[in-house]
């Protein structure tokens, strides 16, 4: 189990079942478990079974197990796309508190307008355009780096959009591309990535 | 991920969007650098819907005061 930004798929959604006594994915339908029958800390999407290690109750923002009585917690309470969750002793810090939102109160994901965080137009295609005096815009040659180049009427490369779900810069040109600091953040390069894993880098 | 914040396109770390060695020319890369501020880390975002062409001949160019391809004089 993960912590991700939020982008409406199944993987992301949950349920309490009243049967079992689990809470449940909205993927395919298995329970909350403590890795290993209890004897870890790990969290894991397993088969039903109601042991105790599968059963959790939500109570002044923390889901705690019936038995040992540790709490979900985000690993090392680093809140960073991909970061694990795990089970812990209770602490009441802020990387063991979760609120509930059902699916049917949630805010729609925005597809437009601006994102006041970002300070971008979400879906809207926009240029790059450098304040040196050619005013010269950025271009993303063959998904990879980036450059600066003349302004080309329609020339999909150069043009750029803020997707609201990952908050990434993506290429009108290779959409499943993102904007990204090369090695991890260690580089100078910018560059276009298909890896898109909504880091700081 | 990035912000666009005032003319600079920045990420969390603080770095910005920066042409590299501040040369306005064809093929430039493009990295990322510590802010200093100047003119080759601003930037504009323009949507392509509000995007204007530039002005072609007989047209007046904002950016730089003069009239495009228009014959003139320099008179003291």
């Amino acid at each position: 189990m993960v912590i991700k930004t939020r982008n409406g798929r199944n993987t992301q959604l949950w349920y309490f079942d009243q049967k079992s006594k689990t809470i449940k994915t909205k993927l395919n339908h298995q329970s909350w478990d403590i890795q290993s029958a209890g004897r870890t800390n790990n969290m894991q999407i397993w088969s039903t079974n109601s042991g105790w290690f599968q059963i959790f109750v939500y109570a002044d923002e923390h889901f705690c197990n019936i038995e040992n009585k540790k709490c979900l917690d985000v690993t090392g309470s680093k809140d960073v796309e991909g970061q694990s969750v795990q089970v812990y002793g209770r602490t009441n810090n802020a990387n063991q508190r979760w609120k509930i939102i059902y699916q049917d109160k949630a805010e729609k994901i925005a597809t437009k307008g601006l994102d006041k965080e970002f300070g971008f137009e979400i879906n809207r295609p926009f240029y790059i355009v450098s304040n040196m005096p050619m005013k010269r815009v950025a271009e993303c040659v063959g998904a990879n780096n980036m450059i600066l180049r003349r302004y080309v009427k329609n020339r999909l490369g150069q043009q750029f959009y803020f997707d609201g779900v990952s908050r990434t810069i993506r290429s009108q040109q290779w959409k499943n591309y993102a904007l990204e600091i090369q090695s991890n953040g260690g580089s100078a390069n910018l560059r276009m990535t298909s890896s898109i894993n909504s880091r700081w880098w | 991920m990035f912000n666009k914040d005032g003319a600079f396109i920045v990420n969390e770390k603080g770095k910005v969007m920066d042409i590299s060695g501040g040369l306005d020319r064809e093929n430039q890369n493009i990295i990322i650098h510590n802010k200093h501020g100047k003119v080759n880390q601003l930037f504009d975002i323009i949507y392509e819907d509000e995007w204007k062409e530039e002005p072609i001949k007989g047209e007046f160019s904002k950016d730089f005061g003069l009239y495009v391809e228009r014959p003139f004089y320099i008179v003291s």
